[in-house]
């Protein structure tokens, strides 16, 4: 048995750098508008009524699929402010009625990107529009609050992190108060007391 | 079996930092150490090493099954009780493996002694499959080794090859580790690229940030769902972890499968030497609590090891043999069960003892890595020694 290793292929590449997909923060960041209106569209440079009002529709629809969902006006509120809170009317005619979402305030403007000479960041994956909702403090944010700008913004820095598909929420258990996804469940390193604590490694 | 002395590349700690082999140097010690390097013949290779390899697998496979008939086997491999159906079950649906690495003892003569199954979370890698690989090519082109001279290293190709084996293309794949730790990152990293190489789209989470969804999947630190995770994290405590509770129910694929938790386990050592008694390749191992008479002579004259079923790094390992008697620190792991192997002392290279790590990829042995330590324990001060195949006449 021959073993000819020496055909094997150059050596491979190094640690530390970009085996992995890269993550969002390492990726390019790049200037996208924000607008609260098809007016406040219409007036980017280079829009047209058309293209503001696809982009507008296309956010209308992605709101009724991702848009937080509470069981409680209240606890809706709590998050979103006082009097930014509507009913589903997705869930009340199936004799629902007691969800709640946020109104839609305003748009981030990935479809225009294109537009402004946003580069290689414009691409068919980012040219969408995302709808964003009131937080506290006179700002608003994405469905996942990832991207978050003052409720006045007209652009924002943002990576195409910004533009991921958000969860949908339509039909599933309103999210409450008690729902909170949790984190931390892994790395206790039972066997060893805590090993991880302390910096040490689980090889062999 | 020969150490030999050879010269440092001159270049090395450049190209160490180049290829972002940042623990090249750990604990003040030299980690990687390409002073001397170990040469066998290609009989060596084949007959004394890869075939027992594949071997011993065939018979880790036999054992696994053997040990899922038996509750009071998983009893003593403290497989906890609740998780046994999942641990069984990834086992009935054939989960396929990825990797692991048998460590023997072997002196250049008679058979190879398994000391143990590293067949869960192996590290030393990218040390083994890339930069023993390049220190090899750098030598042949430099003349420090004769032409012709091999190297058992197929690591890389064929861990790209299992990966398409037994993950899709296309697969977003995530890979985790603890945070913190450059030598587990740098095995993760490894298995990365070869991941790639075979199509499929590598994601990397530290193990602390992984969440689990209110739909109780696990996702990743962007919230992403986790389909297939590979986790360098061992099963004996993913299974005692917060999230044991969601293993089963997550719907995520984990590489390694859960069964590989009753192979990187000491546990398996004396399951082996009942089931394939005077192996060859086998030491005498027992459970220490129910060592038979006859094998109490043979350790009271040749010695014996005790090791408990879970520990890292030789913590926790004691030597009591005949003039010798050596505990490492007995660290966190001392409280588990214990087994006890028949001593088989390590062979002495100018005052370092090799242990030699067998890389499998599924069932085929494809490489081998070295480490060798002045202690008869191999602990966290070993090093990493490159290897070479004489070239046949």
């Amino acid at each position: 048995m021959k073993r000819n290793r020496l055909t094997r292929p150059a050596t491979i590449g190094l640690i530390g750098l970009t085996a992995f997909t890269l993550a969002a923060c390492q990726e390019e960041v790049m200037d996208v508008p924000v607008i609260r209106s098809a007016a406040e569209c219409t007036a980017l440079p280079g829009a047209t009524p058309a293209e503001c009002e696809a982009a507008i529709q296309q956010a209308e629809a992605e709101h009724q699929q991702t848009a937080p969902r509470y069981d409680a006006k209240e606890v809706c509120e709590a998050t979103h402010g006082v009097g930014n809170c509507e009913a589903d009317q997705a869930s009340a005619g199936s004799g629902g009625g007691s969800i709640f979402m946020p109104i839609l305030m305003g748009y981030l403007m990935g479809s225009m990107m294109s537009k402004l000479g946003g580069g290689a960041a414009a691409a068919p994956a980012n040219a969408r529009s995302v709808p964003m909702y009131p937080g506290a403090g006179g700002t608003m944010s994405t469905a996942d609050g990832s991207t978050k700008v003052s409720q006045g913004a007209s652009t924002t820095k943002v990576g195409p992190q910004a533009f991921k598909a958000q969860p949908t929420t339509m039909g599933k258990a309103p999210m409450s108060n008690s729902t909170v996804r949790s984190t931390g469940g892994f790395g206790n390193s039972a066997t060893s007391g805590g090993r991880s604590a302390t910096g040490g490694g689980f090889g062999g | 079996m020969q150490k030999i002395t050879l010269p440092e590349r001159p270049d090395l700690k450049d190209q160490a930092e180049a290829a972002g082999f940042s623990f090249h140097t750990m604990h003040g010690e030299p980690y990687w150490d390409e002073t001397s390097a170990y040469g066998f013949s290609l009989t060596q290779i084949e007959q004394d090493l890869e075939a027992p390899a594949e071997e011993l697998h065939a018979m880790c496979l036999e054992a696994v099954g053997y040990i899922l008939r038996s509750e009071p086997l998983l009893e003593r491999l403290q497989i906890p009780a609740k998780h046994r159906d999942f641990v069984a079950k990834s086992w009935r649906n054939q989960e396929p493996e990825l990797y692991g690495r048998f460590d023997l003892a072997y002196s250049g003569e008679g058979p190879a002694k398994l000391l143990e199954y590293n067949a869960d979370t192996p590290t030393s890698l990218f040390e083994a499959a890339s930069f023993q690989w390049k220190w090899l090519e750098d030598m042949l082109e430099r003349g420090g080794l004769p032409e012709g001279a091999d190297q058992f290293n197929g690591l890389h190709e064929a861990l790209v090859a299992r990966f398409a084996e037994i993950v899709e293309p296309g697969t977003q794949m995530h890979f985790t580790s603890v945070a913190g730790n450059p030598e587990d990152y740098g095995t993760v990293e490894t298995l990365a690229w070869m991941a790639n190489e075979a199509g499929i789209v590598p994601h990397y989470t530290e193990l602390d940030k992984i969440g689990l969804t209110e739909e109780g999947q696990f996702a990743d630190n962007e919230s992403r769902v986790i389909g297939t995770l590979f986790k360098l994290y061992p099963w004996e405590d993913l299974l005692r972890d917060d999230f044991a509770a969601h293993l089963a129910t997550s719907g995520c694929r984990f590489v390694e499968p859960a069964w590989k938790a009753l192979l990187s386990n000491k546990g398996l050592l004396p399951v082996l030497w009942e089931m394939f008694p005077d192996h060859p390749n086998l030491l005498p191992a027992f459970f220490a609590d129910e060592i038979p008479e006859a094998a109490q002579k043979l350790f009271a004259e040749q010695g014996f090891v005790e090791k408990p079923l879970f520990s890292r790094e030789g913590e926790g390992i004691r030597i009591h043999a005949p003039g010798l008697a050596l505990a490492a620190d007995f660290g966190p792991y001392d409280a588990h069960p214990k087994i006890r192997q028949a001593y088989q002392p390590l062979p002495v290279f100018d005052g370092f003892r090799p242990v030699i790590g067998l890389w499998m990829a599924g069932g085929s042995c494809c490489a081998m890595g070295i480490r060798e330590d002045q202690s008869p324990i191999t602990g966290n001060l070993s090093r990493f020694k490159p290897h070479f195949i004489w070239p046949t006449a």
